[in-house]
């Protein structure tokens, strides 16, 4: 930094200070950025929170590891703070992904892919398979559905997930596998903390975590969905939207000042008709999906199904090309703030 | 309103720090912004010999910051843009970047370094592809990441990976990079 810029923030410092931290009226970008700012900030602080509660809540290793019985409590409790972590994380995955790659892959990535570069046969430690699907896989082990296990089964590498056996196990497993979880959160939140969000970034974030989730829904026929143990999945994309909402909703001040209205009608429609569909189901679980499913030439008995009319309408919203989808419209607000879209 | 456009970063920056303390360490996480303008930077020939996991032609490397004369290393915070610019339009120009983020990150390969593919968008800005230790062409798994997992680059999606290079052993004397040219103090 040079001593101009230095300069810049100390007189800029010295303003702010004297106004406190209260609310100043800003142009409609910057209070964009400060408020999404705001959001992923405090979503970072929950997970945090969870996290290290979810590390806390191990059970005090004894000489059998876990016990189903009597660790009950301990582990029904570590489920719910796995559940808040989850939730905190899916509702800024999109601008994390972006801003901390490796982090997100560390925090993030599927037993498939971890094992995919090498196989991992000890669970517990904070190397290989690590992460929150990594503890998932651990704590919802008695329950893992039989599409996912025979997906993961077939896999080269394969290790069946079971609760700590064993003194060590049990000690790795809070000490190293969710203190490796608690280390990476607290990394990604320290150093987005001086962060100066671009619109960029802040935008492209909502519209990378509107992708991904046709991706979430289309790997569910074959066992490879996200949150696969907990079946979990629909619960994440219930958190996607809903901070893709409210990510937007920072920015509606800003594009409606650029004459943007029209946009702004469409683009809640199309969070409405996914938020309505999601609302649709209960639980938080996927639909069932159909045994005759296929993702490249569904019938229209399948596309009939619960899961295929969700499949359909991600399908339809996260089309560039389809007039009035919701990432047509996104992409066509980002280009009326003058964000500059990835080249096709 | 543009001067305050200009000021924008600073001013989230201060004013994150009304709840925020000294950062803990130097970290440079770069943003799309930063790679604006690049083409007026110090530009530097840099070769046009086949070089793995890169397209053909006249390859030329940016720099944002010179280090300082006789520094062994680039600070964090520094950015170099290569570009390879063959084709008829800039955004025809196969463009990758490396940029100092520090905090230890891609601790496997080109110690504190980011890699970045880019590509220039209609209206002539430099927008980030992809980024990570192993950046793709795109997000190739459709994650959302920008293809951190998606197994690397190449013109021709040979998989290659910016580490298997610049992260050699023994490039960390070189602060891992590789053209003579464009290494800390060489210019």
């Amino acid at each position: 930094m040079n001593s101009r810029s230095l300069k810049q923030i100390t007189t800029l410092s010295v303003l702010l200070a004297a106004g406190g931290c209260g609310q100043e009226s800003l142009a409609p970008e910057l209070q964009a950025l400060f408020d999404v700012k705001a959001y992923i900030q405090s979503n970072l602080d929950d997970l945090d929170g969870a996290v290290t509660a979810l590390q806390s809540d191990a059970p005090v290793a004894d000489g059998d590891g876990w016990s189903a019985k009597s660790d009950a409590a301990a582990v029904a409790k570590m489920k719910a703070d796995w559940k808040r972590a989850r939730i905190a994380y899916e509702h800024i995955e999109g601008a994390l992904a972006v801003l901390f790659p490796d982090l997100d892959a560390s925090t993030d990535e599927r037993y498939d892919g971890f094992i995919s570069t090498s196989p991992d046969d000890y669970l517990f430690d904070d190397k290989g398979v690590i992460g929150v699907h990594a503890i998932e896989r651990i704590l919802w082990s008695a329950e893992i559905p039989v599409t996912v296990k025979n997906f993961e089964q077939g896999l080269p590498g394969y290790k069946e997930a079971a609760f700590p056996s064993s003194h060590q196990e049990a000690l790795d497993f809070k000490n190293k596998l969710c203190a490796r979880l608690v280390a990476d959160v607290k990394t990604m939140r320290s150093q987005f903390a001086p962060l100066a969000l671009d619109p960029a970034a802040a935008f492209r974030g909502v519209i990378g975590s509107m992708n991904e989730q046709l991706e979430k829904a289309s790997k569910a026929a074959t066992g490879e969905e996200e949150s696969r143990y907990a079946q979990y999945t629909l619960a994440d994309m219930r958190a996607n939207i809903e901070a893709g909402e409210k990510t937007y909703s920072a920015f509606r001040p800003w594009l409606l000042d650029r004459g943007g209205a029209a946009l702004d009608v469409q683009i809640n429609a199309g969070f409405q008709r996914l938020q309505s569909k999601y609302a649709s189901y209960s639980g938080d679980a996927l639909p069932a999906v159909p045994p005759t499913w296929s993702t490249t030439s569904p019938s229209a008995t399948d596309l009939a199904t619960p899961f295929g009319q969700l499949y359909q309408l991600l399908l339809q919203e996260s089309d560039p090309d389809r007039s009035g989808s919701l990432i047509n419209v996104m992409n066509q607000s980002a280009e009326l703030l003058g964000i500059p879209q990835l080249p096709q | 309103m543009r001067r305050l456009l200009c000021l924008a970063p600073l001013l989230l920056a201060v004013a994150s720090g009304c709840t925020e303390t000294e950062p803990p360490e130097a970290v440079f996480i770069a943003l799309q912004r930063d790679f604006a303008g690049f083409e007026s930077w110090p530009r530097y020939f840099v070769g046009n010999s086949p070089l793995p996991g890169h397209s053909v032609g006249d390859r030329f490397g940016y720099i944002k910051q010179l280090a300082p004369k006789g520094a062994a290393a680039y600070p964090v915070g520094s950015i170099i843009v290569k570009t390879v610019e063959s084709g008829a339009t800039k955004q025809e120009w196969a463009l990758f970047a490396m940029a100092k983020r520090g905090g230890g990150f891609n601790a496997a390969g080109a110690k504190d370094w980011e890699f970045f593919t880019l590509r220039v968008s209609t209206s002539g800005v430099p927008v980030i592809v992809s980024r990570g230790s192993n950046p793709a062409d795109g997000d190739a798994d459709g994650d959302a990441d920008g293809g951190t997992t998606g197994g690397g680059y190449g013109s021709t999606g040979s998989g290659s990976t910016c580490n298997r290079c610049h992260g050699l052993p023994g490039t960390e004397q070189l602060d891992y990079v590789l053209s003579a040219v464009l290494r800390p103090g060489a210019q």
